[in-house]
C-alpha cells in the first residue's frame, strides 16, 4: 500500500471530472498492484534454493554430455559409414601393394603403386587431360555465367522464355544429353550440317583426336552454365539499384558500373563457384563416357583421372592403382580449393604501404618534370 | 547556383487512374542558400528531390538551374551530388576509393592542364599526373570534412554520422552546381543528429553550395536552413525563413504543422471589432492593425509562450488547470477554458485540485486564420 500512495502522490495529476483522467489512476492502481505481486513471487524463490542430490548432479552432468551427441547421430553415422571410412579404406588399399580384392591378400605395404603409376603412360595422359578441361572449364563457364546472368538481372522481352531455356541442362539426365551432343557432333550432325552451308568439308569431331577434347569442354561449359548462373542472377539481383543510381550521377558508364560495382560486389560468390565447379571437373567422367560409346576418346586419348579409375577398378586393372588414384585426385582437389581461396584473401593484403611509398616517389618525379620545364 | 521549380507535376498512373505525387509545385531555392524540403509522409517531399536531381521524370513543368532549362537533362549531365538516406558507399573500396569514385570516372585532365603537361607528355605521365590531382583533391575535401584519418579504412568499420560525412564529401568532390540530401538526419541517434546539424551548416557555409534537404522533422529543418518550404500533397504551402515560418504562417496548416509545441486555436467570431469564441467564454479585442470584416467566422491561434497566467497583465479569460508538464525552466500548463483546451507557459507547477486561473494573452502574438479557407487574414 505504501507504493501506491508513494506513487500517487509523485503524479501532478489533479482529478478534474474529466473521464480519461480518472481511466488513468486506475491504471496505475493495477500496474502497482502486479508488480507487488511478481516482487513476491521474487522473493519466495529466494528464499528457498532448489538443492540436487550429489548423484543427481553426476547424472545430470553425464546426460549433458550425451544429449548433444544424440542429435547428431543420425548425421554422423551417416558420415562416418559413407565418407570417412571409405576415404580411410582407400587410403590404406593404396599402399598395399599387389592388392587382391577377393581374398585381401598383399605382398607388402609401400608406395609401389604411386611409383607404378608414374610409369603409366594413360595415367600421366590422365592428369594432363584432366587439368586442361578443368583449366578450360571453369574460366569459361564462369564468364559465360556472369554474361548471362547480367543478360536475364536486364528487362528483356521474352525473359521467362530464356530462363527456362537456360535452366533446362539442371533438370534434364546427362546421359541424354549425352546422347543429343553425340547426335550434334556426329558424322552427319547438326554442326556438320551447318558447316555444309557454308561449302566447308564436315568435321570429324567426335572421330579425330584433333577435335575430342573441345567437343567435351564445350560439353562441360554448357553443362555448367545454368547451375553458376542461377546463383549469380540471384545474386546480383539482391545488389541495391541505387548504387547504379548513385554512380549514373557520377557519370559511369554501363561498363563502369558492372566493373566497378556488380563485379566486386559478386567476388565472394564467384570465387565459391570456382571452387564447386574445379571440384566437379575434376571428377569429369560421365562425359566422356557418354559422348565416346563408353571409350576414352576415339583413340583413348582422352582418359581422365576418373575415368583411369573406373577401368582400374573394371577388370584387368588393380585396385590398389585405383585408390592410389583416387587418393592423389583429392589431394589435388584440396590444393585448387586452397589455391582459389588463397585468391580471395589476397586482396586483403595491405597495399596502403607499398602504395604511399610508390605516391611519394611519383610526387618526386612530377615535380622534377615541372621543374624541367 | 539558383534552383527555380516552375509548375513541376509528378503523376503516378495506376489501373484506378493516377494519382498526384507532387501537383504543379512552384519553388524557388537561392543561390547559395541551405534550404529544407519539410512535409508529412506522402508530401511529395522526396519526389521533388528526385526530380530535381533527376532521378525521377517530370510529368509536367519546368526546372532551372540558373537560368539553364534542364528539364529533360538525364542526371548524369545535372551536375548535381546526391546524399542517398542509406549513404550506399561501395563496401568493396577503401573510404579514399570511395570519394575518388566520381573523378575516376570522369576523363579529365585538370592537373596536366594546369602544368602544361599533357602537351607532349606520354600516357603514363598524363596518368600519373591524373592520379596526384585526384589524391590532391580527395585530401582537401577531407580535411574540410575532417576524414583525414579514415582514408584507409573500409565503410563498414565507420559510424553512421562518419559513413555520412563520406557520402557528402563524394558528393562534393565533383564540385556540384547543387547538393541533394535525402533524409540525411533520419538514421542518426539524437545526439549524433545533433552533431551534425552544425557540421552540415559549416560544410555548407565553407563550401558556398547550393543545398537542398529532404526530412520529416521540423527540429531539424528549423535549425539547418536559411530556409524551408513546408510542402502539403504535393504543393508548398510557405517558402521563407524559419522565424518567418514560425511568426507569420501563411495559413493555418503551416501555423499548426510548425513548433515543438501544438500551436492554441480557439474558433469564433467577429463581433462588433472584438473576437468572440463559440462558447461566449474567450473575448478578444482587436488590434487596430487588425482589419478584419464584422460577422467573419475565424480561427485564433497562438502559440503557448504567446499566453500566460495573468500576473503583470490585464486577465482576459478565467480557465481550469487540467494538467501540469514539467520541462526544465518552463512548466507547460494544460488548462480549459470555456470548451476548448489550450497550453500556456508558466514559472510554476499548479496541483491545487480544480484551480482556476486567469489567462492573459499577448495581443502581438495573436494570429486570425479564415475558418473556411484557412489563410492568414491581416
Amino acid at each position: 500500500m505504501k507504493n501506491k500512495q508513494a506513487i500517487a502522490s509523485n503524479t501532478t495529476t489533479i482529478n478534474v471530472d474529466s473521464d480519461s483522467i480518472v481511466q488513468q489512476s486506475t491504471l496505475d492502481a493495477n500496474r502497482v498492484a502486479m508488480h507487488m505481486v511478481i516482487e513476491n513471487s521474487l522473493k519466495a524463490t529466494k528464499d528457498t534454493p532448489i538443492t540436487y542430490s550429489k548423484l543427481e548432479k553426476i547424472k545430470y552432468k553425464v546426460w549433458a554430455k550425451i544429449v548433444p551427441w544424440l542429435y547428431i547421430s543420425p548425421f554422423l553415422i551417416a558420415i562416418l559409414v559413407f565418407s570417412v571410412y571409405p576415404i580411410f579404406n582407400t587410403l590404406f588399399m593404396s599402399f598395399k601393394e599387389d592388392y587382391n580384392y577377393i581374398n585381401g591378400d598383399y605382398s607388402g605395404i609401400g608406395f609401389g603403386n604411386y611409383e607404378d603409376l608414374f610409369d603409366n603412360r594413360f595415367f600421366i595422359q590422365a592428369i594432363g587431360n584432366t587439368l586442361t578441361y578443368v583449366v578450360l572449364v571453369v574460366p569459361i563457364t564462369l564468364a559465360f555465367a556472369i554474361l548471362f546472368a547480367s543478360m536475364l538481372n536486364k528487362q528483356m522481352k521474352g525473359k521467362a522464355l530464356f530462363q527456362t531455356a537456360f535452366f533446362l541442362p539442371l533438370v534434364t539426365s546427362s546421359i541424354a544429353i549425352g546422347y543429343v551432343w553425340q547426335f550434334i557432333f556426329s558424322g552427319n550432325g547438326l554442326i556438320n550440317w551447318f558447316v555444309g552451308l557454308f561449302g566447308a568439308e564436315s568435321i570429324p569431331w567426335l572421330t579425330s583426336s584433333k577435335y575430342s577434347m573441345f567437343v567435351l569442354v564445350s560439353y562441360g561449359v554448357w553443362n555448367g552454365i545454368p547451375f553458376a548462373t542461377m546463383i549469380l542472377l540471384s545474386n546480383m539481383q539482391r545488389i541495391n539499384k541505387r548504387y547504379y543510381t548513385s554512380a549514373r550521377m557520377d557519370n559511369a558508364s554501363s561498363w563502369q558500373q558492372f566493373k566497378k560495382i556488380t563485379l566486386p560486389m559478386m567476388i565472394p560468390t564467384i570465387l565459391v563457384l570456382a571452387v564447386l565447379n574445379m571440384l566437379s571437373s575434376l571428377k569429369v567422367f560421365n562425359d566422356v563416357f557418354v559422348l565416346f560409346n563408353g571409350e576414352p576418346g576415339p583413340f583413348s586419348n582422352l582418359y581422365t583421372l576418373v575415368y583411369f579409375v573406373y577401368q582400374n577398378l573394371q577388370g584387368g586393372g588393380s585396385r590398389g592403382t585405383a585408390a592410389a588414384v583416387a587418393i592423389l585426385l583429392m589431394m589435388i582437389a584440396f590444393i585448387g580449393a586452397i589455391v582459389v581461396f588463397a585468391l580471395r584473401n589476397f586482396r586483403k593484403i595491405n597495399f596502403t604501404k607499398i602504395f604511399k611509398r610508390r605516391e611519394k616517389l611519383n610526387g618526386i618525379t612530377s615535380t622534377l618534370d615541372t621543374q624541367q620545364q | 547556383m539558383k534552383i527555380v521549380l516552375e509548375g513541376i507535376t509528378k503523376e503516378f498512373k495506376s489501373k484506378d487512374g493516377s494519382n498526384y505525387a507532387v501537383k504543379d509545385l512552384n519553388l524557388e531555392i537561392k543561390d547559395g542558400e541551405i534550404t529544407a524540403l519539410l512535409g508529412g509522409s506522402g508530401s511529395g517531399k522526396s519526389t521533388t528531390l528526385n526530380m530535381i536531381a533527376g532521378i525521377l521524370p517530370t510529368t509536367s513543368g519546368k526546372i532551372y538551374f540558373g537560368d539553364q532549362d534542364i528539364t529533360n537533362f538525364p542526371m548524369e549531365k545535372r551536375n548535381v551530388g546526391y546524399v542517398f538516406q542509406d549513404y550506399l558507399l561501395y563496401p568493396n573500396m577503401s573510404i579514399f576509393d570511395n570519394i575518388a569514385f566520381p573523378l575516376k570516372l570522369q576523363q579529365y585532365a585538370g592537373y596536366a592542364n594546369k602544368f602544361g603537361l599533357d602537351k607532349g607528355a606520354s600516357w603514363l605521365q598524363n596518368r600519373k599526373s591524373k592520379k596526384l590531382d585526384i589524391r590532391q583533391r580527395v585530401e582537401s575535401i577531407a580535411e574540410i570534412l575532417q576524414l583525414t584519418p579514415l582514408l584507409n579504412r573500409r565503410p563498414s568499420t565507420l559510424s553512421g554520422g562518419q559513413q555520412q560525412r563520406v557520402a557528402i564529401a563524394r558528393a562534393l568532390i565533383k564540385e556540384p552546381a547543387v547538393l541533394l540530401l535525402d533524409e540525411p538526419f533520419s538514421n542518426l541517434d539524437a545526439r549524433l543528429s545533433l552533431a551534425l546539424h552544425e557540421e552540415l551548416l559549416q560544410i555548407q557555409k565553407r563550401t558556398g553550395v547550393t543545398t537542398v534537404y529532404v526530412t520529416h522533422n521540423q527540429e531539424d529543418a528549423m535549425f539547418v536552413s536559411n530556409s524551408i518550404a513546408i510542402l502539403k500533397d504535393g504543393t508548398c504551402m510557405q517558402n521563407s525563413s524559419p522565424q518567418e515560418l514560425y511568426t507569420n504562417p501563411r495559413n493555418f496548416y503551416v501555423a499548426n504543422f510548425i513548433g515543438k509545441l501544438p500551436i492554441n486555436y480557439v474558433s469564433g467570431q467577429i463581433v462588433d471589432g472584438k473576437f468572440v469564441s463559440d462558447d461566449a467564454h474567450i473575448q478578444i479585442e482587436l488590434l487596430a492593425e487588425n482589419k478584419i470584416d464584422d460577422r467573419q467566422s475565424v480561427l485564433v491561434c497562438f502559440r503557448p509562450e504567446g499566453a500566460e497566467v495573468a500576473k503583470y497583465r490585464e486577465e482576459q479569460f478565467e480557465a481550469l488547470v487540467v494538467n501540469n508538464s514539467f520541462h526544465g525552466k518552463d512548466v507547460m500548463l494544460k488548462v480549459k477554458a470555456g470548451n476548448t483546451f489550450m497550453t500556456v507557459v508558466h514559472t510554476r507547477v499548479i496541483d491545487e485540485p480544480q484551480s482556476k486561473v486567469g489567462i492573459a494573452i499577448n495581443p502581438k502574438y495573436i494570429k486570425f486564420f479564415d475558418k473556411s479557407t484557412g489563410e492568414s487574414l491581416k
